[in-house]
């Protein structure tokens, strides 16, 4: 086998997959409830605002609202037995598909948000996978490691979180050319969307003022954010580059919060590096409590 | 699962997370996206479109995302501008929606009438100002009544 076979295929435990599947899943189904409210808000939208975009295409005019809200409540149980591990051959791929059609469609209204691409191609790649032969209810026993074992599994969701930030990097270069690190383009894009948060009556920014006024900070802010996207795939190279990108990458989406009030919560907890970490541990650690109640409840029985 | 199927999704699944670097830089979608946020040239003095509330005496008030019927201002944003480029009968209808919500919400009881603006604002100078600042230049594209039932 190849440098680059043996290095895709390393070994890598079953339950850094399965914490990545549970992470992940959860997080979809908690998300895709919290954007019911929204969801169900389309149906008040002017019609002539549905702008379909990826499978929703496929629609001539919106579904209604009862529809639509049936899929998403559907996608959310679906989303709940894949995290839980439930029958995943076949609730994986189905809740794949449910959360694929509803972001879309929520993305169908004339802007397409950019919050939820990766969690989504998160959650289609995780139903690819053998994700859940650890950690999972119902099954009596582990089944036997697959050939291809799970290393790949987990590169390959790193790898997809690497590919979406260095097509943002791309982008810049792309529309703005050179001139986006001059610092000026960084500061008048915090400006608008600032000078737009204040005209639609929405909350702006708390370190946006301060921040236009010092154009040296905008120079380093903007080759700090290019090379954090345009360097993404160092980041598949070892655990310390890794760590050391996916910090900047972290203070990135902390800074875009500070300077535009713009959140991305999938980064922002987290979940999107997830991958590039032994993510059993921080699960383990974050299932503390629970662990320590089956413990007791195991004690008491015995 | 053999390697070769592995390697198959791996390259499938990296394959089309990257395809959109092949088309514009623009032409974006969902799940796959070029990712263009923050990306384009921006001068500092732009057009902004905007909803207003007008009361009884004149005063123009701010209304809210959910006015538009979301509660993301982005979104919001983009429903305006689509709107002002969209001709008088969408800018009527976002205007007639926009004056719907707002019958409802008694909060804004004493607005009487909805304008749709686009504005002309220094973004730099008005973030500067402390998020204050009147537009240089401004266009109303459409105007309507809020109709209240009688209570």
């Amino acid at each position: 086998m190849s440098w680059l076979g043996r290095w895709w295929f390393a070994p890598a435990p079953r339950e850094r997959l399965a914490a990545l599947r549970i992470a992940i899943g959860a997080f979809a189904a908690i998300w895709t409830v919290a954007r019911l409210g929204e969801i169900l808000a389309l149906a008040g939208l002017v019609a002539s605002h549905f702008a379909p975009v990826g499978v929703v295409r496929v629609l001539g005019a919106p579904l209604p609202i009862v529809v639509v809200a049936a899929i998403a409540l559907v996608t959310v149980a679906l989303l709940i037995a894949f995290t839980a591990g439930a029958w995943f051959r076949v609730t994986a791929p189905l809740a794949a598909l449910g959360l694929l059609w509803t972001m879309s469609y929520r993305n169908s209204w004339g802007m397409v948000f950019h919050t939820e691409n990766l969690l989504v191609l998160h959650v289609i790649a995780l139903a690819c996978m053998p994700a859940a032969d650890a950690w999972r209810v119902g099954a009596a026993r582990e089944p036997a490691a697959p050939p291809a074992g799970y290393g790949w599994a987990i590169k390959l969701l790193a790898a997809m979180t690497a590919a979406t930030y260095l097509l943002a990097g791309v982008a810049k270069l792309r529309l703005a050319g050179l001139a986006w690190l001059d610092g000026d383009q960084l500061r008048n894009q915090i400006a608008i969307d600032n000078l737009r948060k204040a005209l639609l009556g929405s909350s702006t920014a708390p370190l946006a003022r301060m921040l236009i006024a010092h154009p040296a900070g905008m120079v380093a802010l903007s080759l700090g954010a290019l090379a954090i996207e345009l360097g993404a795939p160092l980041a598949l190279l070892g655990r310390r580059i890794a760590r050391l990108w996916l910090w900047g990458a972290w203070g990135f989406h902390v800074g875009v919060v500070l300077t535009m009030n713009i959140w991305f919560p999938y980064p922002l907890l987290g979940l999107a590096f997830l991958p590039l970490v032994d993510a059993e541990r921080v699960v383990a650690k974050l299932a503390w409590p629970w662990r320590r109640w089956r413990a007791r409840r195991s004690d008491r029985s015995a | 699962m053999t390697r070769w199927l592995a390697a198959i999704i791996s390259i499938g699944l990296i394959a089309a997370t990257l395809e959109p670097v092949v088309r514009a830089p623009d032409d974006d979608g969902f799940p796959l996206s070029t990712f263009p946020m923050f990306a384009h040239r921006r001068p500092p003095r732009v057009k902004v479109s905007y909803a207003r509330g007008v009361t009884g005496d004149g005063r123009q008030r701010e209304l809210a995302p959910r006015h538009l019927g979301t509660d993301e201002v982005m979104q919001a944003f983009s429903m305006l501008q689509r709107a002002a480029s969209g001709g008088p009968a969408a800018r009527q209808a976002l205007c007639r929606a926009i004056a719907a919500r707002v019958s409802t919400d008694d909060d804004f009881r004493d607005v009487t009438a909805i304008r749709l603006v686009g504005g002309w604002h220094d973004a730099v100078a008005f973030v500067a100002n402390d998020m204050r600042g009147e537009p240089t230049g401004e266009v109303e594209y459409a105007r309507c009544d809020v109709a209240r039932s009688g209570r």
